[in-house]
């Protein structure tokens, strides 16, 4: 198979194919039972990576795959967003028909009959996860600031003087630089 | 959208409004910058009216400013080409911050017109009268839903911005603010930049230049990654600082589309002290603080709250980057 159909799956999968593209990838799905099979395998090593596959299991596909594509397809039909990239943990719901048929695989990922594509698939999926850090999105609020301590402000006032004398030298429209700094000191304002 | 191509239209149809509508924002940067003024304005943000009085003046080593609050508590900043200093009596402090940016001081305020131009439509709009004074609008459209929009009063002489107001990406107001008097002169008196409020009695909060330049070949400087930024910001400066009442060195990553700009904070997370943990809003500026390994990160910048949130959750700490 082709190295070409291989990243077109794992990219269908990570959910960064075009829907133009997705729609011929699964016509060749449809009609291969072999490419089929590997685009399963590709789905459960990315799930079971996100921890994503469900307890219990329920089965036999090999005769569903092309069903199952189909269902895949709405779901991947609206581009992967890629700011929300953390969100990919497939928005929950949309995936459950999927998994449930993926799963039975999961238990036999160990004899895998291709342990280069099981390797290949990983580094598909894991990299993006592996070698970097970032902001936890379930830790930000989703209102306002939500502690208002004097000190918080304080620090924050800090950084918002600094921060408008690099913003006044790349570029500004109004006046002084520091308009908030004097208009936002106000204690209603600080509750807000 | 059809507001978009509405716009887009009309500078395809007619290019040398837009730069017409340029050349005013050119001649007003220079003038923001170097002219001699006093006035006072009237600033509304978030349903709120403040008016505050501005002196402004080019020395000869730089430019100097003061800004007074004329409504509410006495607050009152000094600018310098030294520093920024806050008199705050209400907090009982005065806040002194000598980080400023090492890049030479440039001759206007917007650096790039033609970087702006990438990212916003221009128009040269009607006439108007604002403050007394002969003006004509100038809007800036921004062309994606990532950052804000502005419309401009200019004065017919010295092409300064007489009102401002600050436009949601959809259009709608946020901020706005307008001169009800305002003089330009050849030179004022020295004492109209000094402080009127204060300070000998209130704290004083940090005081030392402590700037210490990122050398972009070594060390830190590519461990903090951004998967995504608004099209067309690009890095201008990175330096770390120690900031006035902390101890321990602040990473400072500004970037910048030429109009708007944003700054990351990264400093060591010491879990023991309150810190900003959300978006904080004041009017167009926002402000998110949160967690990333073991430090704490504050992203600033005068853009929508979504483009703050979207900034940094795109930020990444990248463990090994030995294979960049």
């Amino acid at each position: 198979m082709s190295d070409k159909i291989d990243e077109q799956l794992s990219a269908w999968v990570d959910g960064e194919l075009s829907s133009a593209e997705q729609a011929l990838l699964m016509k060749r799905v449809e009609q291969d039972p072999q490419l089929a099979a590997r685009w399963q395998r590709y789905h459960v090593i990315g799930d079971s990576l996100r921890g994503q596959l469900p307890d219990a299991m329920d089965f036999t596909l090999a005769d569903r795959v092309a069903a199952q594509v189909t269902a895949e397809v709405t779901h991947h039909a609206s581009p992967a967003k890629s700011a929300a990239h953390w969100s990919k943990p497939f928005i929950g719901a949309a995936i459950a028909a999927s998994v449930a048929i993926v799963a039975v695989l999961a238990v036999r990922q160990a004899d895998l009959p291709d342990p280069g594509l099981q390797q290949l698939a990983q580094q598909e999926t894991m990299p993006k996860t592996e070698d970097f850090k970032r902001i936890d999105p379930a830790q930000l609020p989703s209102a306002q600031l939500a502690n208002a301590q004097p000190q918080v402000v304080d620090q924050l006032n800090q950084y918002l003087v600094n921060h408008n004398e690099f913003a006044a030298r790349n570029g500004r429209l109004g006046m002084s630089p520091q308009v908030r700094i004097v208009g936002y000191d106000q204690p209603a304002l600080e509750q807000r | 959208m059809r507001r978009f191509s509405l716009i887009l239209l009309f500078i395809a149809s007619f290019p040398a409004v837009a730069n017409e509508a340029a050349a005013w924002l050119k001649e007003m940067s220079q003038s923001l910058m170097q002219s001699n003024y006093r006035g006072v304005f009237v600033y509304e943000m978030g349903g709120r009216m403040e008016a505050m009085q501005i002196t402004h003046a080019m020395r000869d080593d730089g430019e100097y400013e003061r800004l007074m609050s004329l409504t509410g508590h006495p607050r009152e900043v000094i600018r310098s080409p030294e520093g920024v200093t806050c008199i705050m009596p209400r907090r009982k402090a005065v806040m002194v911050d000598k980080n400023m940016p090492r890049t030479p001081v440039p001759h206007a305020f917007l650096n790039n017109l033609d970087r702006i131009t990438e990212h916003y439509d221009l128009v040269l709009g009607e006439d108007d009268r604002v403050s007394g004074q002969d003006s004509r609008i100038i809007s800036v459209s921004p062309r994606d839903e990532y950052r804000y929009g502005y419309k401009l009063w200019l004065t017919v002489e010295d092409k300064l911005p007489v009102r401002l107001e600050l436009l949601m990406p959809q259009g709608e107001v946020l901020e706005q603010m307008m001169f009800t008097d305002l003089t330009v002169m050849d030179e004022l008196p020295n004492d109209w930049l000094e402080p009127e409020l204060d300070g000998s009695k209130l704290n004083l909060i940090g005081k030392e230049k402590n700037e210490i330049p990122v050398n972009e070949g070594e060390g830190d400087a590519s461990r903090w990654q951004f998967a995504w930024l608004p099209q067309g910001f690009e890095r201008t400066h990175h330096t770390r600082h120690v900031m006035p009442k902390k101890h321990s060195q602040v990473e400072h990553l500004v970037y910048s589309d030429g109009l708007a700009t944003v700054s990351i904070y990264i400093e060591q997370l010491d879990v023991g002290k309150p810190r900003l943990q959300g978006l904080k809003t004041m009017g167009a500026t926002h402000a998110l603080g949160a967690e990333i390994d073991d430090y704490q990160v504050t992203v600033v910048g005068e853009l929508p709250a979504a483009t703050i949130e979207k900034i940094a959750t795109a930020l990444r700490l990248v463990e090994n980057s030995n294979d960049d």
